[in-house]
């Protein structure tokens, strides 16, 4: 056998991937290329202009709330650790100022999305609604399954052996079980639960800080960090391969719209009773995001 | 020809086993180290943080179930709400190390504003409950705080993680901090407090406050009128 074969073999398998996907003519290519070369030119500025830490020095001062005393404290401080730190409220993150220098921009995002959702995507959602509850749950649950290899894929590069295992059983058992993933044997029959892992928490895990952060339009809150994973994300989902990238966009619009109409208006009760929805907004994000790589 | 499809059927079978021996294990342990405390079982205690959450917990659903036979559920949440949740030590979170430059006026103003807001937010949210499972996970107490884990039952088969962080007072355990799905209630309103604070000064946020319940209420007051 020449040992050239198998390289070529190789070379003409990615080739191949290459040509099909007709990233070679896609627009998206450049704008792709754009992202990842201004990320690149970004990353280093967003490194050297973390601001100081300047909260720091104030998080001790109010700890007093609640008679704790001094003596307590430092008796606490020797085993503290997530869940009981020496401060009252300190923990991970605590006091962390949120990067946020594109403010103006993402508030300007944060504006179209917000008139999007109320004149555009939440209309759409509420005429899905003419479908019942457990079908569009199992459809969810469909495009959710499809999401499995990015988790276990996800886990995996974590070093989490275990959740990347349960991932894989979990797409093998739904998918052909579960006709599809439209049911979740796996979770009721085997008590195999989701794994919620994504590139973003590889990154973060690995000590990659979240950056600034940012609103993307219609995909919502989202940070530098996790911004830039969504690029490779995007590939990772088996529809893309299937559909291409027009029908794989269609797909992502269908699954969103279809969360969108099970959701009980959660983003409505947020505008309704915050003083500053994005603030808000802006923080659930970071501190979920946060918590998410901590686990 | 040959040879790959039995290399392929090789590999899943070898990922199918890996992937099922392994979270068994994973489960068996998971299980042993968490073991659910049922603050109802005969061997639990009948005090203590889980329980005195459960119990205030149990009141409010029940207050729930009954909406409509009983005109004053709302005042009944809002009192158990009240006995619960303390309130004084939620603000000081909240307002971090702008407490310290509050006068005492601002500071009580705070408390009962910030109060009267987690109120209408909670009671709204409350609304929403039909009768979901609550499970009740582990507790945790170290010294005079304790953190309890509890999950809600989503229709869609989810489980939403709640954690209550609790401060012993006196002889009875208070809520001060909420947890849900990893964020923490007080960090995000400190978050977007000290935000709004950087540009006005306390006065102002507690203008913008009075305004929100104000907007809440009569709100609230639509929705029964037509109810």
């Amino acid at each position: 056998m020449d040992p050239c074969e198998i390289p070529n073999g190789w070379i003409m398998f990615v080739t191949g991937i290459y040509e099909n996907t007709r990233f070679k003519r896609n627009p998206w290519r450049g704008i792709t290329l754009l992202w990842l070369a201004g990320v690149v030119l970004v990353a280093p500025a967003v490194a050297l202009a973390e601001p100081p830490a300047a909260a720091a020095e104030t998080s001790a001062e109010y700890a007093s709330a609640g008679a704790v005393s001094n003596a307590e404290m430092e008796a606490e401080a020797l085993y503290s650790d997530d869940l009981f730190s020496d401060d009252l409220y300190a923990g991970a993150g605590w006091d962390e100022e949120i990067s946020d220098p594109l403010e103006p921009v993402n508030r300007a995002i944060f504006w179209f999305n917000d008139k999007s959702y109320f004149y555009l995507l939440k209309p759409i959602a509420r005429a899905f609604r003419v479908v019942p509850t457990p079908v569009r749950s199992g459809v969810s649950r469909m495009f959710d399954n499809l999401k499995s290899p990015l988790r276990a894929v996800s886990s995996l590069l974590q070093l989490k052996f275990a959740q990347s295992g349960v991932e894989v059983s979990r797409l093998l058992i739904n998918t052909t079980v579960g006709l599809g993933g439209f049911y979740d044997p796996a979770r009721s029959w085997w008590d195999l639960n989701k794994q919620n892992e994504d590139l973003g928490q590889v990154f973060g895990h690995y000590g990659v800080g979240q950056g600034w952060y940012l609103v993307l339009p219609l995909l919502g809150s989202s940070n530098l960090r996790d911004g830039i994973a969504l690029i490779p994300e995007f590939y990772a989902n088996p529809l893309y391969w299937a559909l291409h990238r027009d029908g794989y966009l269609v797909s992502i619009g269908v699954d969103g719209i279809n969360t969108l109409s099970l959701d009980r208006d959660t983003y409505e009760s947020i505008v309704i009773e915050q003083l500053d929805p994005y603030l808000f907004i802006r923080d659930a994000y970071t501190q979920r995001r946060a918590g998410l790589v901590a686990e | 020809m040959r040879a790959k499809t039995g290399s392929l059927t090789w590999a899943v079978i070898l990922l199918g086993v890996v992937g099922l021996s392994v979270p068994t294990g994973v489960d068996a342990n998971e299980q042993a180290a968490m073991q659910p405390v049922d603050a109802y079982s005969k061997d639990a205690e009948m005090s203590g943080p889980m329980f005195e959450i459960k119990q205030t917990i149990d009141r409010i659903t029940e207050q729930l179930r009954t909406i409509g036979s009983t005109p004053g559920w709302r005042d009944n949440v809002t009192k158990l709400v009240h006995s619960k949740f303390n309130f004084e030590v939620m603000s000081q979170g909240v307002l971090g190390p702008n407490w310290h430059k509050a006068t005492p006026q601002e500071r009580k103003r705070f408390i009962e504003l910030f109060s009267q807001l987690l109120e209408e937010t909670y009671i709204g949210r409350v609304r929403e409950y039909t009768g979901q499972k609550i499970r009740f996970g582990s507790e945790h107490i170290r010294q005079n705080r304790a953190v309890v884990d509890t999950y809600i039952a989503m229709d869609s088969g989810d489980e939403i993680p709640i954690s209550y962080r609790m401060l012993l007072n006196g002889d009875e355990w208070e809520v001060y901090d909420v947890v849900i799905e990893e964020v923490s209630l007080v960090r995000n309103y400190r978050s977007s407090y000290s935000e709004i604070l950087r540009k006005k000064n306390i006065e102002g946020l507690l203008e913008e406050m009075q305004a929100k319940i104000e907007e809440l209420k009569q709100r609230r007051a639509v929705e029964d009128r037509s109810a």
